[in-house]
C-alpha cells in the first residue's frame, strides 16, 4: 500500500491543503523540508489522526489546542461551526483505491470554547471493476486495523528523533508482535486459533453423542426377532396342522371301509330312546281308548230314553207349555212395602191377598220351568257325547295306528343298525374315530393359533416399519456424528499444519531479519571493526556484540542506536514483504555526517521498492544529504507558513 | 487487500500440504477470508462450512 494523496482541511495549521505523492520513474521517494514550528510533524500526526484517531507526536503546547485551524475560528467569529477533515488516499496492489477519512465538527460561541462534535471515520474502497465499498466508523476502524495495525504503526510512521530510545522502549514482546503482524504470521495464528475454537465447539456436539441410537437399534432388533419368532411359530404350527391333516386323512381312509360305528351306535341309541317314548305314547292312547269304550258302554243304553226326553221337552217348548221364569222379588217388595211399585198406590187387603196367591203360583211354575231346563241341558250334553263317541274312537285309533307304524319303523331301523354292526370291531372303529377327532381338535386349535399369530405378525410388521424408521433416523444422526468427528479431527490437523508453517516461517523470518538488520546496520556504520554481530534471540531480544563478543547495545551512541533501529525497521519491511509506506520524521537528526550519508543511500535503495516519505528539519537537510537525495526524489517540497503565520503552504523545490 | 498476503506463507503452506490440493485450497480460502473480513461474528459459520466440505471430500476419498 502506498499513499497517493493526503488532503487536509482545517486541521491545525493546515487550512486547506492537498499533498500528492506521484511516482517519478522508479522512484517513490518524497522529501519535505521545514523549519521548526511549520507543522512538519503534524503531517505524521494528521495521518495518525485520520487512521487511528490520535496524534502521537504532539508537543505539549499543541495538546492544549483544539485541532481546528485557529484562523478559521478567527474568520468565522465568536459563534459558529466548522469541520476538520483529513483524508488519506492510498493504492493497494496498483489497482485498489482506498480513501481513509476522519472528520469532526467544532461548534463554539462567544461564551464557550470550541466543542468537538460528531467524529466520524470512513473508508471508501474502489476495486478495479468500479465497485465502491463504504465502511463507516467501527467497520472503517477494523479495516484500518487490518491494513496497518495500530500495534505496528511505529514501524511505518515514526520520528527519527525518538529512535535512539527505540530498543529501550520496544520490548522483545513488542518486536515479536511486530514481526508476527508485519510478516502476517499472526494471520496463521488467528486461523489456527479459530480452527481450534471451532474444534472445541464441534467437540461439545460430539461429546453429547447419540445416546438413543443403541436403544433404537435394540428396539429394532427386538421387534425384528419377535417377528421372526412369530413367523417361525407359524411355520411350526403349519407343520403341526399338516401332520394332523395327514393323520386325519389316514383315519378317514380307515373309517371309509368300516361302518360309522359311532354314528350307528348313536342312531341306535336315539332310536331306542324314541321307541320308549313312542311305546309310552302308545300305552297312553290305548288306555284312553279303553276308557272311552267303557264310558260309551255306560251311555249307549240311555240314548233312547234321552232322545225321548229331549223330544218331550222340545214339544213343550214348541207348545209354549213350559212356564216362564218370573221375578218373585218384585212381588216380595210390593208385599213388604204394601205399595205398588208400578202405580205407587198402597195395597188394599184384596190386592194384597191376590198378590200373595200370585206369588205362590209364580213360585211353583218357575221351579218347574227351571228343573225342565236343567234336564234339557243334561240330556243335550249327554246326547252330544254319545254322538261324538265314534269320532273320538276313530281319532284315537288313528293315533294308535300311527304310533304302531312308527314303532315298527323304529324297530326296523334298529334291526338294520344291528345287522350293519354285526361282525364289526366296534371298539377299534371307535378308537380310530376318537383319534381322528383328537387330531381334528389339534388341527383346529393350531389353525386358531396360526390365525392369531398372523394377526400378531401384521401388527409386528407395522411395528418393525416404525422401528426401522426410528433406527434410520438414528443412523443418520450417527452418520452426522461421524461427520462431526471427521470435521473435529480435520480442524485439529489443519491447525497443527498451520502451527508448523507458522514456526517454520517465524524462525526463517527471524533469521532473515537478523541477517538483514546486521547487513544494513554494518553498511551504515562508519566503524567497521568495533561491532562483530547483531543477534535476535528466540524471544526477539536484540543483541549487538562487540569485537570481543560482549553485548554492547547499552554502549551504543544515540546515532548508532538510531541506525540500529532504522536497520531493524528496514530489515523488517524487506524480509516481511509487508506492503506499506515508510514515513520518517527527522530521519537523520542524531546521525553524524558519515552515517547521514550512508543512511541516505540506504533509503534511496529502499525507495526503489517501497514508498518512502521523509520529513527533514532544515538543518538536518544538509547539502551532503541534498546531493544524495535530490536527484533520486520523486517530489521535493518545502513546508512554509504564510506571511501571517496562520496557514501552511507547500513550495515545490 | 487480497493481494497483500505474504507470499512466504503460501510457499510454506504449499510445501506442507504437498499433493493435498483440497487442503491447500481450504487454507487459501481461510487466509483470504480472514485477511479481508473484520469482526468475529462471521467466522464460526464460515469455518464450519468450509471444514465440513473438506472433511466430506476427505471421507469420500478414503471410502473410494
Amino acid at each position: 500500500m502506498r499513499i497517493s494523496k493526503i488532503a487536509l482541511e482545517n486541521y491545525r495549521q493546515f487550512r486547506k491543503l492537498a499533498i500528492d505523492f506521484p511516482q517519478h520513474m522508479s522512484s517513490d521517494l518524497h522529501l519535505f523540508v521545514a523549519h521548526n514550528g511549520t507543522a512538519k510533524t503534524n503531517i505524521i500526526n494528521a495521518i495518525n489522526w485520520c487512521l487511528y484517531g490520535d496524534e502521537p507526536y504532539l508537543s505539549g503546547e499543541s495538546q492544549q489546542l483544539p485541532i481546528l485551524n485557529q484562523q478559521v475560528m478567527r474568520e468565522i467569529g465568536d459563534t459558529g461551526q466548522a469541520d476538520v477533515i483529513v483524508e488519506v488516499y492510498a493504492v493497494v496492489d496498483k489497482d485498489e483505491q482506498i480513501m481513509f477519512e476522519r472528520k469532526c465538527t467544532y461548534v463554539w460561541n462567544n461564551k464557550s470554547a470550541p466543542m468537538r462534535h460528531g467524529i466520524t471515520s470512513r473508508v471508501l474502497v474502489n476495486d478495479t471493476k468500479g465497485n465502491t465499498q463504504v465502511l463507516i466508523d467501527d467497520e472503517a476502524s477494523n479495516y484500518v486495523a487490518r491494513s496497518i495495525p495500530l500495534g505496528i504503526r511505529e514501524f511505518f510512521f515514526f520520528d527519527g528523533a525518538r529512535l535512539d530510545n527505540y530498543f529501550k522502549h520496544a520490548t522483545a514482546e513488542n518486536i515479536n508482535l511486530a514481526v508476527l503482524k508485519i510478516s502476517q504470521i499472526d494471520l496463521l495464528n488467528k486461523v489456527s486459533d479459530r480452527l481450534m475454537e471451532v474444534r472445541r465447539e464441534i467437540e461439545k456436539e460430539v461429546s453429547k453423542g447419540n445416546p438413543t441410537i443403541e436403544k433404537a437399534r435394540k428396539e429394532y432388533e427386538d421387534v425384528q426377532n419377535k417377528l421372526e419368532e412369530l413367523k417361525n411359530r407359524v411355520v411350526k404350527e403349519k407343520e403341526q396342522v399338516e401332520i394332523a391333516e395327514n393323520k386325519i386323512g389316514t383315519y378317514e381312509d380307515e373309517l371309509k371301509s368300516c361302518p360309522n360305528a359311532e354314528e350307528l351306535e348313536d342312531n341306535r341309541k336315539a332310536l331306542k330312546s324314541r321307541r320308549v317314548t313312542n311305546q309310552e305314547q302308545y300305552d297312553k292312547l290305548m288306555s284312553r281308548k279303553c276308557e272311552s269304550l267303557f264310558e260309551y258302554g255306560r251311555i249307549i243304553p240311555l240314548v233312547p230314553a234321552l232322545l225321548k226326553t229331549d223330544e218331550i221337552i222340545r214339544t213343550k217348548h214348541v207348545a209354549g207349555e213350559i212356564p216362564p221364569v218370573a221375578d218373585v222379588s218384585l212381588l216380595d217388595n210390593i208385599l213388604a212395602t204394601n205399595k205398588c211399585e208400578i202405580c205407587k198406590r198402597s195395597l188394599d187387603s184384596n190386592s194384597r191377598e191376590e198378590i200373595t196367591k200370585l206369588r205362590q203360583l209364580i213360585l211353583m211354575s218357575s221351579t218347574i220351568g227351571k228343573e225342565l231346563m236343567q234336564i234339557e241341558g243334561i240330556v243335550t250334553i249327554t246326547l252330544d257325547r254319545a254322538n261324538r263317541f265314534s269320532r273320538d274312537i276313530e281319532d284315537i285309533s288313528g293315533l294308535i295306528s300311527n304310533v304302531e307304524k312308527e314303532l315298527r319303523q323304529i324297530q326296523t331301523n334298529i334291526d338294520s343298525i344291528d345287522s350293519q354292526l354285526e361282525g364289526q370291531n366296534i371298539e377299534r372303529i371307535k378308537n380310530i374315530a376318537e383319534e381322528r377327532r383328537k387330531f381334528e381338535k389339534i388341527r383346529d386349535e393350531k389353525n386358531r393359533l396360526i390365525g392369531r399369530f398372523n394377526k400378531e405378525i401384521e401388527d409386528k410388521q407395522d411395528e418393525v416399519k416404525d422401528k426401522e424408521k426410528a433406527w434410520d433416523r438414528e443412523t443418520k444422526k450417527e452418520q452426522a456424528l461421524k461427520s462431526l468427528v471427521n470435521e473435529r479431527d480435520a480442524c485439529f490437523r489443519i491447525a497443527n499444519l498451520l502451527n508448523k508453517c507458522r514456526d517454520t516461517i517465524l524462525i526463517d523470518t527471524r533469521d532473515k531479519i537478523r541477517i538483514k538488520t546486521k547487513e544494513i546496520f554494518f553498511s551504515l556504520l562508519w566503524k567497521k571493526h568495533t561491532f562483530a554481530d547483531v543477534l535476535i534471540e528466540d524471544d526477539y531480544r536484540i543483541r549487538v556484540l562487540n569485537d570481543l563478543g560482549y553485548d554492547c547495545l547499552g554502549s551504543l551512541s544515540s546515532g548508532e542506536r538510531e541506525l540500529l533501529a532504522l536497520s531493524f525497521t528496514l530489515a523488517l519491511h524487506d524480509v516481511s514483504g509487508f506492503d506499506s509506506s515508510i514515513l520518517i520524521d527527522n530521519p537523520v537528526i542524531w546521525l553524524d555526517p558519515e552515517h547521514k550519508h550512508n543512511f541516505s543511500n540506504a533509503l534511496v535503495k529502499v525507495s526503489k521498492n517501497k514508498q518512502v516519505i521523509l520529513l527533514f528539519h532544515t538543518d538536518e537537510y544538509t547539502p551532503a544529504i541534498s546531493a544524495i537525495l535530490d536527484s533520486e526524489a520523486a517530489t521535493r517540497r518545502r513546508i512554509k507558513l504564510t506571511a501571517q503565520e496562520k496557514e501552511v503552504v507547500l513550495e515545490v523545490l | 487487500m487480497k493481494g497483500a498476503l505474504n507470499p512466504k506463507i503460501f510457499r510454506e503452506l504449499n510445501k506442507e500440504t504437498g499433493d493435498d490440493l483440497e487442503l491447500r485450497q481450504l487454507l487459501t480460502d481461510l487466509l483470504f477470508e480472514e485477511s479481508s473480513r473484520t469482526g468475529n461474528w462471521w467466522y464460526k459459520d464460515f469455518y464450519r462450512k468450509i471444514v465440513k466440505a473438506y472433511a466430506q471430500k476427505v471421507s469420500a476419498h478414503e471410502n473410494k
